[in-house]
């Protein structure tokens, strides 16, 4: 473990890159402690939608013949659509950050704002598709007067389901606000190959976002 | 740090891209096997068929979108346990469920149905 003052003695000020931390020894330990944060964040995350996960589980093992009816009636194109809207937005996302580290930085702005743009996009699509559910009645607990599905446990697959799409749309909506910041950040000129940390944190956001959706996918719609 | 990155994040030379399209074509073409596998039926398989495909797909978004592949130990570590603790709660929760007693589950459910008939004794109130 180097001694903190050695380095800075070592690099001395004029090295110092602007945006590096008095308590760090270079960008690159910056870097590694921003990502962690960032991964332990992401943890507490998971652990949030795991518990609906696990609720998903126990209803589904109680109810099976409700999950299978309910699950067909839910629009299965609309879900295709969207899966492909959320992964081509990753790999936006990706790009994006790739233009950074090239100095492409109009390019970069412009998949900043794609991305934003299919996070929104995939909100109105599933927006269409609460609609629809409003309209026919396929709502959760007592809400529920949806004729086409009378199997015990359907109203609690709705709540399920509206409690897991709606979480992961807050989350959609979120990330779709961080990339619309950082799009104009990056517009100003405050990101470069040398400087991308918040980027890359809203990457990391971003392609969570995508990693929920790619497991509620297919047991939403599919199975 | 033994697994440390080879610079990433300064060397912008020789950033390449050629594994972000090579996910981003291994997604599409998993979404597509993963819809039209659903709409065939594999019985009992759909499920586990379904989860695996769901798997490849967030392994390549974690390991190369989220560059887990070349991100120092602590990360992963703190990525498998959060991982590992959601598998747990699921695991457990659901052994529990299913070693209930019948009855002790909510009316209407799967395995109160089909636990088989128990006929009514009137004799069990005489006492």
């Amino acid at each position: 473990m180097a001694d903190p003052h050695a380095a800075h003695d070592a690099h001395g000020h004029g090295d110092r890159h602007p945006r590096l931390q008095h308590h760090f020894q270079d960008m690159r330990t910056q870097q590694h402690a921003a990502r962690l944060g960032m991964w332990l964040f992401l943890a507490t995350e998971i652990l949030l939608f795991g518990g609906l996960f696990c609720a998903y589980s126990y209803y589904r093992n109680l109810y099976p013949e409700a999950w299978k009816e309910c699950s067909k009636h839910l629009n299965r194109p609309f879900g295709l659509l969207e899966t492909f809207d959320l992964i081509t937005s990753s790999f936006t996302m990706v790009m994006a950050i790739h233009f950074t580290r090239l100095g492409k930085k109009n390019l970069s702005v412009l998949f900043l704002l794609l991305t934003a743009a299919m996070g929104f996009g995939f909100l109105g699509l599933h927006g269409y598709e609460y609609y629809h559910e409003f309209l026919e009645g396929a709502l959760p607990g007592k809400y529920y007067h949806f004729e086409e599905v009378t199997a015990n446990g359907a109203p609690m697959f709705y709540a399920v389901y509206f409690l897991m799409t709606g979480l992961h749309s807050v989350h959609v909506f979120i990330g779709g606000a961080v990339l619309l910041v950082l799009a104009w950040l990056t517009m100003r000129g405050e990101y470069d190959a040398s400087y991308d940390h918040p980027l890359d944190l809203g990457g990391l956001y971003w392609h969570l976002v995508d990693l929920i959706w790619i497991f509620l996918f297919p047991l939403l719609y599919l199975v | 740090m033994a697994n440390d990155d080879h610079g990433h994040g300064h060397a912008a030379h020789g950033h390449s891209a050629r594994m972000y399209y090579i996910t981003y074509l291994v997604l599409a073409a998993c979404t597509i096997l993963t819809f039209t596998a659903a709409q065939h039926n594999f019985g009992e398989w759909s499920f586990a068929i379904a989860m695996f495909i769901a798997l490849v797909k967030a392994m390549f978004v974690i390991l190369f979108f989220m560059h887990l592949w070349d991100q120092p130990g602590p990360n992963r570590l703190t990525m498998a346990i959060a991982v590992v603790f959601v598998l747990l709660l699921i695991t457990l929760t659901l052994t529990d469920a299913a070693t209930r007693f019948p009855l002790a589950m909510p009316p209407g459910s799967h395995r109160v149905l089909h636990v088989g008939h128990v006929p009514f004794n009137p004799a069990i109130f005489d006492k």
